[in-house]
């Protein structure tokens, strides 16, 4: 879907955008937070079969803890955070600055305050990626406020199933205390939104041949 | 319009304030009020981060200004950033935890932030309460499984010479026996009992007998590979299984080995014990194909060679 040239175009531009959301991050939890987009795929929904991306440690568990907010207007969508559950508890207890307790086999325990700071940073880190793309294509972007659920692998796929919907997909990695923390940032989007990326992406090309 | 929207926001139970691009807050509802005792004379008009120092924070400055200026919303946890607005009368000990939403309002050409401060401390107090139930739950847990696990331990060894004891030899001897089956191998149990052994507890008395059968059982276990099984039956009688075992001959030599260990003598505390040691050897699956018929012939096998010379060893002979 994406050419080279545009893949790596945006993937330094949402590394960008990404980074200015981890000195947020690492402002508000008073520690140092790096966050990084290693992997950028875009994808139709008939693509979208998770099983290929088993890579993508979000995806091998049946699970995910998603933090997602809906934007409108000319540039519109749906994008979510996603980790699975024993990722979240990580991040949580990292910013936090709890110690993790020693988790008897698989069972993790996400309490509401959990998934509020969850929440917190699904919203900071969406906004940060969605407002910087209004501002490269200069669109005013409205937000809904963001939702948190604990969502099963299935339930997932059903949210994109729609036609003509582009789902941009940013494998995201989140280094603070030395504790490495992998989710994924999944944006949804119209054919149009997408077609207005691309075309600004390609703008920028162009700007850098010449 | 004035009158009722704002009795409806003057009855809501969160904290509600509205500020417009510069700043200045237009709205201050009666929660904040009373939670606060600054009045709306007091606040409306004002600068925001002179009425609540936290919005002059950096990071929440800047917060408001996306808000503004970019229309986006945000979400703050009170699990993360404690407190936005302080109470009237605020001693340091209370701990106050608030959620905040911010997010824009369009009216008459003007952008207006809303602020939406929400308390959670009652909500958070039951959370942690809960929390601590749940970890000492898990505590509880934790401990009663390891004294499962010792309970079990305990039954199933024999608490003398930590070896296995009868009920665990059954279920050991049971699988040993399909491995067997499985793999058309023999297998040899050996009876194994002290001569005399009763002397040494009325020569010397229980402790000295309790020390012997503890060097006696040390003395069996280096007699045999790891695959093999050592139990104890009770009393001075023990048991051996030898798996993965080729020929007769093989349980021969392993018991030619235990009655040449059993040649020197055991040094018990202050004495020096010389004993002997008597066994009976029965096979899979000449003799039978049963765990239980396996040990009850050895032991028959046993008792024909203590009544004869002692201190040697015999297989079951189904003509005696």
């Amino acid at each position: 879907m994406l050419n080279l040239m545009q893949k790596d175009i945006l993937t330094e531009l949402v590394n960008v955008y990404i980074g200015q959301a981890a000195n947020l991050l690492s402002e508000m939890v008073t520690q140092k937070i790096e966050l990084t987009i290693p992997q950028i795929m875009l994808i139709t929904v008939s693509e979208l079969d998770f099983s290929k991306y088993q890579y993508l440690s979000v995806f091998s568990s049946g699970h995910v803890v998603s933090s997602s907010m809906s934007f409108g207007h000319e540039f519109q969508g749906k994008a979510f955070l996603v980790f699975p559950p024993e990722q979240a508890k990580l991040l949580v207890t990292a910013c936090t600055g709890e110690i993790l307790p020693v988790e008897s086999g698989n069972i993790v325990h996400l309490v509401d305050t959990d998934l509020d700071i969850l929440r917190e940073i699904g919203n900071l880190i969406i906004n940060a990626i969605i407002g910087e793309f209004g501002n490269l294509l200069d669109i005013r972007v409205e937000y809904s406020l963001p939702e948190i659920e604990l969502i099963s692998f299935s339930e997932t796929q059903k949210i994109f199933l729609q036609n003509d919907i582009y789902i941009l997909v940013l494998h995201t990695s989140f280094t603070l205390s030395k504790t490495r923390i992998t989710g994924a940032v999944l944006i949804a989007l119209s054919l149009n939104s997408v077609s207005l990326l691309l075309e600004k992406i390609n703008e920028l090309s162009e700007d850098l041949d010449e | 319009m004035n009158s009722l929207f704002s009795q409806v926001l003057d009855q809501v139970n969160i904290g509600t304030i509205v500020v417009d691009q510069n700043l200045n807050i237009v709205i201050w509802n009666t929660y904040l009020e009373q939670f606060t005792h600054i009045t709306k004379e007091q606040s409306i008009g004002q600068k925001i981060q002179h009425i609540c120092p936290r919005f002059g924070e950096q990071i929440f400055y800047e917060i408001l200004q996306k808000t503004l200026f970019f229309g986006q919303r945000r979400f703050c946890s009170g699990a993360l950033h404690y407190t936005f607005i302080m109470p009237a009368n605020n001693s340091q000990d209370d701990i106050i935890r608030q959620n905040m939403q911010i997010g824009p309002v369009y009216y008459n050409d003007n952008t207006y932030a809303l602020i939406q401060i929400i308390d959670i401390t009652n909500h958070l107090n039951r959370v942690y309460q809960l929390k601590n139930v749940i970890k000492a739950l898990e505590v509880e847990n934790k401990q009663i499984k390891v004294s499962e696990r010792i309970n079990k331990h305990h039954a199933l060894h024999d608490s003398l010479t930590k070896l296995p004891n009868r009920t665990l030899l059954g279920e050991q001897l049971n699988q040993a026996l399909s491995y067997a089956r499985r793999n058309k191998q023999i297998l040899a149990v050996l009876f194994l009992d002290l001569d005399e052994f009763k002397q040494v507890n009325d020569n010397f008395g229980h402790p000295y007998g309790d020390e012997l059968l503890r060097g006696a059982a040390e003395r069996l276990q280096s007699c045999i590979r790891k695959s093999d099984l050592l139990s104890r039956l009770g009393g001075d009688e023990f048991i051996i299984v030898l798996s993965q075992i080729k020929t007769k001959q093989d349980a021969s030599i392993i018991a030619q080995k235990v009655i040449r260990a059993f040649e020197l003598p055991f040094a018990i505390y202050d004495q020096t014990v010389i004993i002997s040691i008597s066994i009976g050897i029965s096979l899979y699956p000449v003799d039978t194909l049963d765990a239980e018929d396996l040990i009850k012939k050895a032991d028959l096998a046993m008792y024909l060679v203590k009544k004869s010379n002692k201190n040697s060893f015999a297989f079951f002979n189904s003509q005696v």
